[in-house]
């Protein structure tokens, strides 16, 4: 039974430790001894080894057979399983004739039925080839890692439990750990589980499709900067039906960031690169694509710019040019040329992608972006202009031209007295132009990488920033004069921000901010509305004496009629004067943006009630009929003293300019998120040629100035003002003699975009 | 007892109009005048009126100081202010000062002036 473990255990480390040398397994020597060490049995094997047959063996030890040293070595070893009753297992290594010889040897005790150790069994063997295998296996395995160490680029081998088996140095540095960190780790332990889970479906789409695949991301660093990287992972067939993936990553951060700047321009001047007939596209020296307008994509037939950047100018051509040279030797002479001086137009034979060639003429512009120098090629297929010459040289010139402008883009961008900034959708900084770095104090090199966060002073209302993200993150514009940001040196200024969001293939890639400091015109506005104040109070002053002298001579005298109606009237001019101060001086504070905006949640039927309570009897004594119906019993956020400034205005005009026996209508519904509160009269209406000023400042009816002489005329352009102020809007329809509607839709929830709203 | 009235207020037409008005249309009240903060602190150290008629611009010690003393006293006594400022900041702050009610003087009438403050007085 002893022996019978001792072969199981044998067994089952040969197999374990050697998974690979399934062939042709070493012979095992096995023996037993008794317990003075002499041998009692041994294998045909060993018996041939030692040049005896097996019946030889008993009664013989091993100082029979080995050099002395070795054999007291045996002993040793025999004594030591004897003693602690243990088993024993080795690997040793001998020099024997300058041979050098791995024996694995493995030794147990025999036991008698009671449990007394009566002698040893063992069995070895040579183990010298499967070291020796193993070895180079490791100095192959060595060998790899030294060649992909010295490739720059990221590699990484992952198994199908997606854990990194093989990484090379480049990888390391691009995730920021050590490889002893990484080995057997997955992305989950360093991505966050949104990135991670990214890289896992790639993953399982190569292992479950066999085909590579290869995308690009934006992806984190340990030290927080953001970088954009190219992965290509394709399936490996390892010999013992393994499979593995092995994935080469390229930074193309740098490539990103200027195509981002580039992207910037097209998105400015689309009617050049995206509307151009012609195909413009943008090369690298080297002669890789970078990009292709849809013209380029149309012209070469590819079906994605993805497909087209992958080609190379030769490919795109015929093997050999007109001249008898090969296109790709040709079209490194052209490139080179044009990188000299500075263009470079010729004549090129193209290949379309599926096959058929064509005529074409050829600019080649160099351009510096982002410090780096591309090429911009410009292709014009000549197919169908081989006999209008004159329009080829008309084309060419305006070639030229759209070449010249597309070098502005850059040159455009960077001399922008408007502070601009791209912006990755985390949002980390790709770009930003001098005038940005002017404004903020910090150097491109010093902002790249970084979130836009770090120009906040904490100044600015929170719910600006709530509203920018809520608006970007739609894919619509956002603007806002409320920005307070802080330079690197920590001065404060008041900023105006644009911020648009690019997309590119449906979802946002990159936003672009623009900003300029309008901290003198803040302080100007600030300075007018101080002023507008004290001149509204110094106008007050003898205004009130006017008033209240008026009120006085009343009290105390008595009037002919004639006097009592002047009076009448200077009374009324002085009432009317004090309501022009009130709203010049409303006016003044909604165009300095200094009218602070409530967001309260009111019921606007309550709102509605207490009007009607007002009105209703102010248009009885003029024997007006006035109607209410309100069927908004929707909440709304807004400013509800505006509102009712809103409401005000139009219901005392309404009443004011409908004559006796007229009727005024008040009512309300609600669609979708807006309500719509409409003011009807049957009054004196306004001319249709006047229609179109109704809004602005100072305006009175031609049909009513006789009439009706109380007035500022600034009533309708206060409800403009605040309508606009609240988020919403206003309409009329009117017909002279007669009457007005004016309707009024206000959001029920505010909108965060408007202007002004979070003073 | 006669109801006493302070009245803060530095232009010289206006305090005459409000005497005017209010002598001869409120009965058995007196009037006194201060035509600056300061005067204002100063009678009101000496005796405590029924209402306090407060203008908020004025020399030395503006109303919004008298305001501030009269919160710092714990002093008792209705504050009315009758002023030219008409923004809502100003208004307020003096309500958050312990002003009772704000009005706009050039957009009232004296007779409406004269029902206000009876009322106060009631």
């Amino acid at each position: 039974m002893a022996f019978f473990r001792l072969l199981m255990y044998t067994k089952r480390i040969t197999n374990n430790r050697h998974p690979s040398s399934q062939h042709a397994p070493p012979p095992k020597k096995i023996f037993a001894k008794d317990k003075n060490l002499r041998y009692l049995w041994c294998n045909t094997h060993l018996a041939k080894d030692l040049g005896i047959h097996p019946r030889e063996i008993a009664g013989k030890s091993d100082f029979d057979f080995f050099p002395a040293a070795l054999a007291r070595k045996y002993r040793r070893d025999d004594r030591a399983v004897l003693r602690s009753g243990k088993m024993k297992d080795v690997e040793e290594h001998y020099m024997i004739d300058k041979k050098e010889l791995w024996v694995h040897t493995v030794k147990m005790p025999v036991r008698n039925e009671r449990g007394r150790i009566i002698g040893i069994q063992g069995v070895f063997w040579d183990m010298t080839n499967q070291k020796m295998l193993e070895n180079s296996v490791k100095e192959n395995e060595e060998r790899i890692q030294k060649i992909a160490n010295a490739i720059p680029d990221p590699v990484f081998v992952k198994n199908e439990k997606h854990r990194w088996i093989f990484i090379n140095d480049a990888f390391c540095r691009l995730i920021g750990r050590k490889r002893e960190q990484l080995i057997d780790r997955s992305d989950y332990d360093f991505f966050p589980k949104k990135q991670a889970d990214v890289f896992w479906k790639q993953d399982d789409q190569v292992f479950q499709t066999g085909k590579p695949n290869i995308n690009e991301e934006w992806i984190t660093e340990r030290a927080g900067h953001i970088r954009r990287i190219s992965t290509k992972k394709r399936l490996l067939h390892l010999a013992n039906h393994t499979r593995v993936l092995v994935g080469i990553i390229r930074d193309i951060t740098k490539r990103e960031r200027d195509k981002a700047a580039l992207f910037t321009s097209q998105t400015k001047y689309s009617t050049l690169y995206n509307a151009s007939s012609d195909a413009i596209m943008l090369l690298s020296p080297t002669g890789k694509f970078i990009s292709g307008n849809p013209a380029t994509l149309r012209l070469f037939g590819c079906r994605s710019e993805k497909e087209f950047t992958r080609c190379t100018p030769s490919g795109l051509s015929p093997r050999t040019q007109p001249n008898g040279m090969t296109s790709k030797q040709l079209a490194s002479k052209m490139m080179q040329k044009a990188m000299t001086d500075g263009s470079h137009s010729f004549e090129w034979m193209h290949r379309k992608k599926s096959g058929g060639t064509f005529p074409a003429s050829v600019l080649l512009t160099r351009m510096t972006i982002d410090g780096q120098q591309v090429l911009q090629a410009t292709v014009r297929d000549r197919t169908e202009q081989k006999n209008k010459e004159l329009l080829i040289i008309t084309a060419q010139n305006r070639l030229e031209d759209e070449a010249q402008r597309s070098l502005q883009f850059k040159k455009a961008l960077d001399s922008s007295s408007i502070a601009t900034v791209i912006t990755t959708p985390e949002p980390a900084i790709l770009y930003v132009n001098p005038a940005w770095e002017t404004l903020t104090g910090y150097t491109m090199q010093e902002a790249l990488g970084q979130n836009p966060r770090i120009l906040q002073s904490g100044k600015t209302p929170p719910i600006i920033y709530k509203s920018l993200w809520y608006t970007i993150t739609k894919g619509q514009e956002f603007h806002t004069d409320d920005i307070i940001n802080k330079r690197k040196d920590g001065s404060i200024f008041n900023a105006e921000l644009r911020v648009y969001p690019i997309r590119e293939e449906k979802h946002i890639q990159y936003y672009v901010g623009m900003q300029t400091d309008i901290t003198s015109r803040i302080l100007g506005e600030e300075a007018k509305s101080a002023f507008m104040s004290l001149v509204s109070h110094q106008l007050r002053t003898p205004l009130t004496a006017i008033r209240w002298g008026l009120n006085l001579i009343k009290k105390f005298g008595t009037f002919t009629p004639k006097q009592e109606e002047i009076f009448q009237d200077v009374h009324n001019a002085t009432a009317r004067m004090a309501e022009t101060i009130n709203i010049m001086l409303k006016l003044s504070h909604i165009e300095s943006g200094e009218l602070p905006v409530k967001q309260e949640s009111i019921n606007l039927c309550d709102v509605f009630q207490t009007l009607q309570t007002e009105y209703e009897p102010l248009a009885h004594t003029k024997n007006i009929s006035c109607t209410f119906s309100c069927a908004t019993h929707n909440r709304a956020v807004t400013d509800s003293g505006l509102l009712r400034e809103i409401l005000d205005n139009l219901l005392s005009n309404a009443i004011k300019y409908t004559p006796a026996g007229g009727t005024v209508e008040f009512s309300s519904q609600c669609i979708g998120n807006t309500a719509r509160i409409s003011i009807s009269d049957t009054g004196l209406g306004i001319p249709k040629q006047e229609q179109q000023k109704v809004f602005s400042k100072f305006f009175r009816g031609t049909n009513v100035v006789n009439q009706i002489p109380d007035g500022t005329g600034l009533g309708l352009y206060l409800v403009y003002a605040l309508t606009q102020l609240l988020g919403g809007s206003v309409t009329f329809q009117s017909k002279e003699n007669s009457g007005t509607t004016f309707t009024v839709s206000l959001p029920l929830t505010p909108s965060y975009a408007k202007k002004n709203s979070h003073r | 007892m006669p109801k006493k009235i302070l009245i803060a207020e530095d232009d010289h037409f206006l305090v005459k109009m409000y005497k005017l008005q209010l002598e001869d249309g409120i009965a058995d009240i007196t009037v006194e005048i201060a035509l600056n903060g300061q005067e204002a602190i100063d009678s009101l150290k000496k005796e405590l009126p029924d209402l306090l008629l407060l203008d908020l611009l004025m020399p030395e010690v503006d109303g919004f100081h008298v305001l501030e003393y009269i919160k710092k006293e714990k002093l008792q006594l209705p504050v009315v202010i009758l002023s030219n400022l008409s923004q809502d900041v100003d208004k307020e702050k003096c309500i958050a000062l312990g002003a009772k009610d704000y009005f706009v003087k050039s957009d009232m009438d004296l007779d409406e002036l004269s029902d206000k403050i009876k009322k106060f007085l009631k």
